[in-house]
């Protein structure tokens, strides 16, 4: 399940933090920067964009403090942040027109660090950096971070079937690439999407 | 008739679906499979490691010390911070020849001007430099928000119309036309967002000055 999950960040950071405690504000950053930095890669890709998006992220999160109302988690909140920033880049128009070179590898190349990595992993990251945007982003907050579809059908101004729809072409994207061999005519994987 | 991928993708996340494609599944072994394989590859996406962002928190916390909020022995880091901001949005104008020495905002040129190639590189450059402004003042004048936000709804209401024709279907024409509305929008964006920035960093510099 998502990583933020498991986060806990006390309640004396915030408040110091909120007085601008640089100590606070720090130890915040420190907590939360690697998962909505993983985040922020697995739905932009980009090393770049996804850098000046986490410095996006936290100076919202830390000029703002005051608008978290406890209500669920901190870190919940935090990620609901990160991915709002995430899709308001992948909506602008021009990132559809990068050129395709230029998200590749992104994260084979990084994600692994030397004894960590797995070659089950490394395909995996491969075939989710092929995927359409829209449909990695999907496949992620759903299937790894645990949104709805009705909470993806918000973000994405769209509706819970478009939603599910998009998740099925995601997943029938991954088969393929994981499985080549998997090729008999059973229609288990037939997605009409 | 074997189940859907959709309906597959229920069933592992115990979402509702039909009664008889439930009883399908309960009785066949390629969607129970199916399901397995589903569940497998979640489990193998929430099991890739966490990526390790680079030392970003000085610029992070340079950034926050621009900050007004700023308590007293932090109040030295945020006089030398307001000037960096000043020196930051003159270094960003000076990559816009149509901002500098406080020049006005220039209207983009006629469409057909410009290959569509340039006007997307120039929007993209825009909206980076856009992004690397300081956060708006905490004490925002109401007109500079309103034409703001009116800028900004209009940037978004082309960036519809784009998206739902990423295949050009509109023809070069349209596409150009439309591309060079939005340079020229962002063009104002930046206009209003440079000279507010300015105002607000000289504004900051002299008040802590003044202490
Ligand atoms: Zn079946």
């Amino acid at each position: 399940m998502s990583t933020f999950l498991d986060i806990n960040v006390p309640g004396e950071w915030l408040q110091r933090a909120r007085a601008s405690d640089p100590v606070a504000q720090r130890s915040i950053y420190a907590a939360l920067a690697r998962p909505v930095y993983t985040l922020l890669r697995r739905l932009v890709l980009r090393p770049a964009v996804a850098e000046e998006l986490l410095q996006e992220v936290f100076l919202e999160v830390l000029r703002n403090l005051g608008a978290y109302t406890g209500a669920g988690s901190f870190a919940g909140w935090v990620r609901s942040i990160a991915v709002s920033k995430a899709l308001m880049h992948l909506r602008s128009p021009w990132h559809a027109r990068l050129l395709p070179g230029d998200c590749q590898g992104a994260i084979t190349a990084h994600a692994a660090p030397p004894g960590e990595g797995v070659d089950w992993g490394s395909d995996l990251e491969r075939a989710l950096n092929e995927l359409p945007d829209v449909s990695r982003s999907i496949v992620w907050l759903h299937d790894v971070e645990g949104y709805t579809h009705a909470e993806i059908a918000r973000l994405y101004e769209r509706t819970a079937s478009f939603s599910k729809s998009q998740l099925a072409r995601a997943h029938a994207a991954l088969r393929d690439a994981l499985e080549p061999k998997f090729g008999d005519p059973e229609c288990t994987f037939a997605s009409k999407n | 008739m074997h189940l859907r991928l959709e309906e597959l993708i229920s069933l592992r996340d115990r979402q509702p679906v039909d009664a008889a494609s439930a009883s399908h599944a309960a009785a066949c072994a390629q969607c129970t499979a199916g399901i397995r394989r589903l569940a497998a590859l979640r489990a193998d996406m929430r099991q890739l490691p966490g990526i390790a962002p680079p030392e970003l928190w000085p610029v992070i916390e340079a950034r926050l010390g621009v900050d007004s909020t700023a308590t007293p022995q932090r109040r030295w880091t945020s006089i030398a911070a307001a000037g960096s901001v000043v020196a930051l949005v003159l270094a960003l104008a000076a990559s816009f020849p149509q901002f500098q020495a406080g020049a006005p905002v220039t209207t983009a040129r006629a469409a057909g001007d410009v290959p569509l190639e340039k006007l997307v590189e120039r929007s993209q450059r825009l909206e980076t430099t856009l992004r690397q402004l300081p956060q708006r003042p905490a004490v925002e004048v109401a007109a500079n928000s309103v034409a703001i936000d009116a800028l900004q709804s209009r940037i978004q209401r082309l960036d519809v119309e784009l998206a739902s024709d990423e295949a050009g279907e509109s023809g070069q024409d349209r596409q150009q036309e439309l591309w060079s509305q939005r340079v020229s929008l962002l063009n104002s964006l930046f206009g209003v967002r440079y000279a507010e920035a300015v105002h607000a960093g000289y504004r900051a510099t002299q008040e802590e000055g003044s202490l």
